[in-house]
C-alpha cells in the first residue's frame, strides 16, 4: 500500500514533466501527435495522484502506524468519520491533497475545453503541468506523506488535534481547497490566452465561470472556517484578522474585484489588462497565502514549525511572477482596450470605484499580516499590528463597497444624467433614512453601525426593485407575476444570480454589524447560582461526567430563563482526549435570529473549584451563516446557462434592423 | 509484496500505452478565423447590449434622453463591427 | 473625458488620503514590539516599558496559579524568565497548559513583572509540532484582547 502510494506518486511526477516538456516541444515543433500525448499524460496525473491519495487513506483506515504520516496524524479510537481529515491534518497530506483537487480541476477543465477552446487547450495543459510538477515535487522529495516511521512502530498513533475533530473540519479544509486551487484554471486559460494572443473574448468566458466556481468555494471555504471558529475556540468569536485567515481574504478580494470588471470586458471591451493582472495577481495570492501560512515566516507563534518548505515556495512564486511579467509585457498590445470610459455616473465608474475599493482593502491587509516581517528586515524589530488596525481600516472601505453595490445597479451603461439617478435612488435612499432613524430612535448610537444597518436597508430596496421592475416587463407580456420572476432570473442568469450573491452579502454585513453590540460576563457557578446577560437568566443546575475511548467529559448544566420561564437547558463542556492529550472546550450554543446565547465552561476555580462560566451574547450572528446560504444559492444561479431572451426579442429585432441600416448608410455594399 | 508490484506495473503500462497510442489532430487555426470569431462575438455582445438597454428603458430605470444618446451609440457601435466584418 | 479623469483623480485622492491617516493611527495604537523573553531580558528598561510588547516564551511547568482576578504564570527562554500576571476577561485558551509555546501581550511594570491583557498559547505535541503547521491559526487559540 505505502510502497503502490509511493510509486503512483512518482508516476504522476514523471507524467506532471512529459506534459511539461513534450507540450512545448510539441508547440515549438508544431507536431501534432506531440501534443496530443502531452495532453493525455497531463489528464493522466489525475488518476496517478487519486491513487496515492486512496493508498494513504487506506494506510490510515487500516491504522498502519509504521508509517510516520498516520502515526502523527490518527489513533484507533478515532472515528472513521474524522479518519478522513487525517489527510490533510499535516503538511505532507494537505499537500497531496493539494494535488489531488488540482489534478482533479485540470482533468476536468482539460476535458471540457476541447470543443470550444482547441488552440488554448495544450498551453493550457502546459501550464497546468507545471503548476502541479511544483507540487508534486513536494510531495514525493520534499513531504512525502508515505515516509516510514524512523523508530519502531508504536501500538497506538498520537491522535488527530482535537480542534480538528468536528464536523465543519471534515468540510471546511477540502472546501478552501476547491476555491484556493480552483483559482488556478482561470489563471492557466488567462495566461494560455495571453500567449497566443488570443483576440476576442472567447476565453474570458470559460476563466470567468472557473473563476466563479473557485470564488464559490472560497466563500463557502471561508466562512467555514468562521463557523469552526465560533463552534470550537470558544472565545465568542469567528474572525480574528489572524494571518491564516488573512492569508485565504486576499485572494478572494482580487477575484471578488475579478469577476466584476470582468463585466467590463465582456460588455464593453475594456480594461483588459487590468483583468488580466487581476487573475494572474490572485493566483498569485493563492500560492503566496499557501506560502504564509506554511513557511512559518509571519505569525510569531506559528514560527516555531518552521520548516524548509517555505524555500520552495519562494522560488515557486519567484518563478510564476517572472513568467507572468514576461508574457505580459511581451504581449500586452495584444491587450488594447475598444472602448473608453464616458462619464462619472455610469455603470462603468462604479464598477471602477468597486475594483479600487477591493483592491486597496486587499493591500491594506496584505500590508498588515506582512507588517512584523517587514518592520524586522527594516527597522530590525518585529513589530505587530493588531485588531485595531485592521478594523478601523477596514470597516469604512466595506461600508463604501456596500454603498456601491447599491448604487452599481442604479446606473445605465455609459452615461445616466442626474435627473434618472435622483428618480431610481428616492426610494431606496429613503429606506435607508427611515432604518437608521427608528434606530436612533431606539436609542442606538453608535455611528458605523447605523450606517451599516442605514446601507444594508438601501441596498436591499435597490434588489428588490431591480427585480420588481424587470418582473412587470416580463409580466407584461402575459405571464403570472411569479412565472415572471423565475423567467426573468433565467433569461439573465448571470445578473439576477449577481443580485441574489448581493443580498446574501448584505445578510452577512449585517450579522456582522452585530458584533458591535457583543457582551459577555464570567464568574464562578456553583450549584444553585445565577448570572443575568441581556434578557436572559442563566441557573446553574448541576454537573456531569462521562467517559468514552476517545475522551472523557465534564460538563456543567445551565437552565437558560427568560422574563421568568425556563427557555433551555444548555451543557457546556470540556473534553480531554486521551490520545493527544489536549483538554478542549465545547462551547454550548443558543442560536436565535436576534442574538446568541454562547457559554464557555471555563474549568474549575483552583482554590475554590467552583467551575467557571463564561456567557456571551452575540446579537445578529447567524444571519451571517443564512447569507452565506444565499450567496451559495445565488452562485448556483448564476451558473446555470443564460437562457437566450425571448422577451426582449420584439424589441430588438428593430434594433438589428436600424444597424443593419446604419450599416448600409455609411458603408454602401 | 508482489500485488504492489503487480499493481505498480499494470498502472504504468496503462498510462504509457494511452499516452503513446494519441494520434494528433490539428488545432491551429487560421489567423483570419480568429479575427472573425472576435468580430461576431463583438457583434454578438453589441446587440445583448442594446437589448438590455431597451430591457431597462422599458422597466423605467432610463429617462427617454439617456436611453435615446445610448442607443445611437450602440447602434453606431454595431455598425462598426458589422462593417469590419464585412471587409474580412 | 478630462474632466472625468479629474474629478476620479480627486475622489481617489480624497479616498487615499483618508485611508492612509487612518491606517497610520491604526498601526500607531494597536503596534507591539514582539520579543522573546531573553531578548526582553536584554532590553533596556525604559524602552521596555514604554512600549506595549508580545512576550513570547514556554510555560515553566507548575507556575500556572489561578486566583480570583488573575491567572500569574511564568514564561522562559533558556534560563530567562518573567513573572506575568494575566488580567484579560476572556477565559485563557485549552491550549494554555505546562510546557505550552506561549505569547503574553501587555506591558511591562516597573517592579520587572509583565501585564498580560492576551495570551495565546500552543502545546507542543508529542512527536513535534509537524502536524500543527497545516491548520496554522487554528491550532493556537487565544484569549483577551490579543491584537
Amino acid at each position: 500500500m505505502q510502497i503502490f502510494g509511493a510509486y503512483a506518486l512518482l508516476l504522476a511526477f514523471v507524467l506532471a514533466l512529459y506534459g511539461l516538456a513534450a507540450g512545448i516541444m510539441g508547440l515549438v515543433t508544431h507536431r501534432a501527435q506531440l501534443q496530443a500525448s502531452a495532453l493525455r499524460a497531463s489528464l493522466m496525473i489525475f488518476p496517478a495522484v487519486a491513487g496515492a491519495t486512496v493508498s494513504l487513506l487506506g494506510l490510515i483506515f487500516h491504522n498502519d502506524f509504521s508509517v510516520a504520516y498516520v502515526a502523527e496524524h490518527s489513533n484507533r479510537a478515532l472515528p472513521f468519520y474524522y479518519k478522513f481529515a487525517v489527510l490533510w491534518s499535516g503538511q505532507e497530506g494537505s499537500l497531496l491533497f493539494w494535488s489531488l483537487v488540482l489534478s482533479g480541476y485540470s482533468f476536468v477543465a482539460l476535458l471540457t475545453s476541447g470543443r470550444r477552446h482547441p488552440q488554448l487547450r495544450p498551453l493550457v495543459a502546459i501550464i497546468l503541468s507545471s503548476i502541479q510538477a511544483f507540487f508534486l515535487l513536494l510531495n514525493n522529495f520534499v513531504a512525502s506523506p508515505f515516509t516510514t516511521l524512523p523508530v519502531a512502530t508504536p501500538a497506538d498513533g498520537s491522535g488527530l488535534n482535537p480542534l480538528l475533530q468536528y464536523s465543519q473540519m471534515d468540510i471546511h479544509p477540502p472546501i478552501l481547497y476547491l476555491g484556493y486551487i480552483g483559482f488556478s484554471i482561470p489563471f492557466a486559460f488567462a495566461l494560455a490566452a495571453l500567449i497566443r494572443r488570443m483576440p476576442g473574448d472567447r476565453w474570458i468566458q470559460v476563466t470567468r465561470k472557473w473563476s466563479m466556481v473557485a470564488w464559490g468555494f472560497l466563500t463557502v471555504g471561508i466562512v467555514l472556517g468562521g463557523y469552526w471558529a465560533y463552534k470550537v475556540l470558544g472565545w465568542g468569536g469567528y474572525w480574528a484578522w489572524d494571518p491564516v485567515e488573512n492569508a485565504a481574504f486576499l485572494p478572494w478580494l482580487t477575484g471578488t474585484a475579478f469577476l466584476h470588471s470582468v463585466m467590463m470586458q465582456e460588455k464593453r471591451g475594456m480594461l483588459k489588462i487590468w483583468n488580466v493582472g487581476l487573475i494572474f495577481g490572485t493566483f498569485f495570492l493563492t500560492i503566496f497565502g499557501t506560502f504564509l501560512t506554511r513557511s512559518g515566516v509571519i505569525s510569531s507563534v506559528h514560527a516555531f514549525a518552521q520548516s524548509s518548505i517555505g524555500n520552495y515556495f519562494v522560488v515557486f512564486l519567484l518563478l510564476v511572477a517572472a513568467v507572468c511579467l514576461f508574457v505580459f509585457f511581451r504581449n500586452r498590445d495584444a491587450l488594447k482596450g475598444d472602448n473608453q470610459l464616458e462619464s462619472t455616473l455610469s455603470r462603468e465608474s462604479g464598477f471602477l470605484f468597486n475594483n479600487f475599493v477591493l483592491l486597496v482593502t486587499c493591500f491594506a491587509i496584505l500590508w498588515g499580516t506582512v507588517f512584523p516581517v517587514l518592520s524586522e528586515a527594516i527597522q530590525g524589530e518585529k513589530i505587530t499590528v493588531g485588531r485595531l488596525f485592521f478594523d478601523r481600516i477596514n470597516v469604512p472601505l466595506f461600508l463604501f463597497l456596500m454603498f456601491l453595490t447599491g448604487v452599481g445597479p442604479l446606473l445605465a451603461w455609459r452615461r445616466t444624467s442626474a435627473n434618472a439617478l435622483r428618480r431610481n435612488f428616492l426610494w431606496p435612499a429613503l429606506v435607508g433614512v427611515a432604518v437608521s432613524g427608528t434606530l436612533i430612535g431606539l436609542g442606538m448610537r453608535a455611528p458605523y453601525p447605523l450606517v451599516s444597518f442605514g446601507l444594508g436597508g438601501f441596498v436591499l430596496t435597490t434588489i428588490a426593485m431591480e427585480f420588481a421592475r424587470g418582473t412587470r416587463v416580463v409580466a407584461s407580456h402575459g405571464r403570472s407575476l411569479p412565472s415572471a420572476l423565475v423567467h426573468l432570473t433565467l433569461r439573465n442568469t448571470r445578473r439576477y444570480g449577481g443580485y441574489i450573491i448581493h443580498v446574501g452579502i448584505i445578510l452577512m454585513a449585517i450579522g456582522i454589524t452585530g458584533q458591535a453590540f457583543n457582551k459577555d460576563v464570567e464568574a464562578p457557578m456553583p450549584y444553585g447560582a445565577t448570572m443575568h446577560i441581556g434578557p436572559y437568566t442563566l441557573v446553574s443546575q448541576s454537573y456531569t461526567q462521562d467517559d468514552n475511548p476517545n475522551y472523557s467529559t465534564e460538563a456543567e448544566i445551565v437552565q437558560v430563563q427568560r422574563g421568568g420561564r425556563v427557555v433551555a437547558t444548555m451543557y457546556p463542556s470540556r473534553r480531554f482526549y486521551k490520545a493527544s492529550n489536549q483538554a478542549q472546550s465545547m462551547v454550548a450554543i443558543r442560536s436565535r435570529p436576534l442574538q446568541d446565547l454562547y457559554l464557555v465552561y471555563a474549568g474549575d476555580d483552583p482554590n475554590t473549584h467552583q467551575p467557571i462560566l463564561h456567557a456571551y451574547l452575540n446579537p445578529l450572528v447567524m444571519w451571517i451563516w443564512i447569507g452565506t446560504l444565499v450567496v451559495v444559492a445565488g452562485i448556483l444561479v448564476a451558473l446555470l446557462p443564460g437562457r437566450k431572451p425571448d422577451a426582449g426579442k420584439p424589441r430588438a429585432a428593430p434594433a438589428e434592423a436600424a444597424v443593419a441600416e446604419e450599416v448600409e448608410v455609411a458603408h454602401p455594399a | 509484496m508482489m500485488l504492489t508490484v503487480v499493481a505498480c506495473a499494470v498502472l504504468t503500462a496503462a498510462a504509457g500505452y494511452w499516452i503513446f497510442s494519441a494520434r494528433g489532430e490539428s488545432t491551429t487555426g487560421s489567423e483570419r478565423e480568429a479575427q472573425l470569431q472576435a468580430l461576431e462575438e463583438r457583434k454578438q455582445a453589441v446587440y445583448d447590449n442594446l437589448k438590455d438597454l431597451h430591457f431597462e428603458h422599458r422597466a423605467g430605470k432610463l429617462n427617454d434622453a439617456d436611453f435615446e444618446r445610448t442607443r445611437v451609440m450602440l447602434e453606431q457601435e454595431a455598425a462598426g463591427v458589422v462593417a469590419a466584418l464585412r471587409q474580412l | 473625458m478630462r474632466a472625468t479623469t479629474w474629478k476620479f483623480g480627486i475622489l481617489i485622492t480624497l479616498i487615499l488620503a483618508t485611508l492612509g491617516w487612518l491606517a497610520f493611527t491604526g498601526i500607531r495604537d494597536s503596534k507591539s514590539y514582539f520579543v522573546t523573553v531573553a531578548e526582553l531580558k536584554r532590553l533596556p528598561p525604559a524602552q521596555a516599558r514604554s512600549e506595549r510588547l508580545r512576550v513570547s516564551g514556554d510555560v515553566v511547568p507548575g507556575s500556572i496559579r489561578k486566583g480570583a482576578t488573575e491567572t500569574d504564570f511564568r514564561i522562559a527562554t533558556g534560563a530567562a524568565v518573567l513573572q506575568v500576571a494575566y488580567v484579560g476577561t476572556d477565559p485563557l485558551p485549552d491550549t494554555f497548559v505546562n510546557n505550552a509555546q506561549a505569547v503574553a501581550e501587555g506591558r511591562l511594570l516597573p517592579n520587572g513583572s509583565f501585564r498580560a491583557r492576551g495570551v495565546q498559547a500552543k502545546c507542543a505535541s508529542k512527536y513535534e509540532p509537524k502536524g500543527m503547521r497545516a491548520k496554522g491559526a487554528a491550532m493556537t487559540t487565544s484569549a483577551g484582547s490579543m491584537n
